[in-house]
């Protein structure tokens, strides 16, 4: 499901475009609802987003624990 | 009141309490459980989203690419061509912290819910405010809470009840890292690209 609050700014026309981070990570490209331009993660930056998303999601298991 | 940092609370039914650490207990758990979530993310935010420079005080952001794919219409073309339309590639970079979701859940809303049987009513000098003297009151969670489901039910079959209710929502973004976020916001803005010089001068040529 995609999170509706996580957006980013088209560099084109700085219309929002709604994204989800684990997608962009599966190469999918979200396209400006304005001007059609599609935005993607670039092949270099997927290992370090990839590696960031996970240690993000340890915290939250971790957090969730805690305060159970 | 207790001393939530070097008291503990806990329950005794039977025994009396002030109503006080009644409410504050659960209201100090609620705090507690908000503080763990926001220091962790800080602290995930600091160690995966910013890298330290050397003089140990400066945070940089840690930037990822990312790829931009449009159409660009060709007017030098006819609109049946082919490549009337093309698809232009570019990069650009951002912060990673743009793409963490940050947005996590905090507890916004505690219920505490019980019922009270007054057993002493004591006073203390107030220090503050125009009032001499400040109520105490004490007493035990009543067990003979109305069960609305059951009205037959023997009450002293009931156990003594403290309803604690929570709810979370997500918690807004703090005002330092919006700023960071409108920074770079406005720092992927395209800019007008300058004209080269041999156009400079033919522009400011006024033709006879």
């Amino acid at each position: 499901m995609i999170n509706t609050d996580q957006t980013i700014p088209c560099p084109v026309c700085q219309t929002k475009i709604p994204f989800d981070t684990k997608q962009l990570l599966m190469g999918i490209q979200f396209v400006c609802p304005n001007c059609q331009a599609a935005i993607g993660l670039a092949e270099q930056s997927k290992p370090i987003v990839e590696e960031t998303m996970n240690k993000f999601d340890d915290l939250k298991e971790k957090l969730s624990k805690k305060s159970e | 009141m207790p001393d939530p940092q070097t008291q503990s609370f806990k329950p005794s039914f039977g025994r009396e309490l002030n109503i006080e650490s009644i409410i504050s207990a659960p209201l100090v758990a609620a705090s507690k459980a908000n503080v763990v979530m926001v220091t962790g993310q800080t602290r995930f935010l600091l160690d995966y989203c910013f890298n330290k420079e050397e003089d140990e005080t400066t945070y940089r952001p840690v930037m990822i690419e990312m790829s931009l794919e449009r159409g660009i219409i060709d007017n030098t073309k006819d609109p049946s061509d082919p490549d009337y339309v093309t698809r232009a590639q570019l990069t650009f970079n951002m912060p990673l912290l743009c793409l963490v979701p940050l947005n996590s859940l905090v507890i916004d809303k505690v219920t505490v819910d019980f019922d009270m049987e007054i057993t002493s009513v004591t006073s203390y000098d107030s220090k503050h405010g125009i009032i001499n003297k400040q109520a105490q009151l004490n007493g035990k969670i009543s067990n003979d809470h109305k069960d609305a489901s059951n009205p037959n039910k023997n009450s002293s079959q009931m156990s003594s009840k403290l309803k604690v209710g929570i709810h979370a929502g997500p918690l807004p973004l703090p005002v330092g890292v919006l700023a960071i976020l409108d920074l770079y916001t406005k720092s992927i803005q395209p800019l007008p690209s300058a004209q080269k010089p041999e156009e400079d001068s033919a522009a400011n040529t006024v033709s006879p």
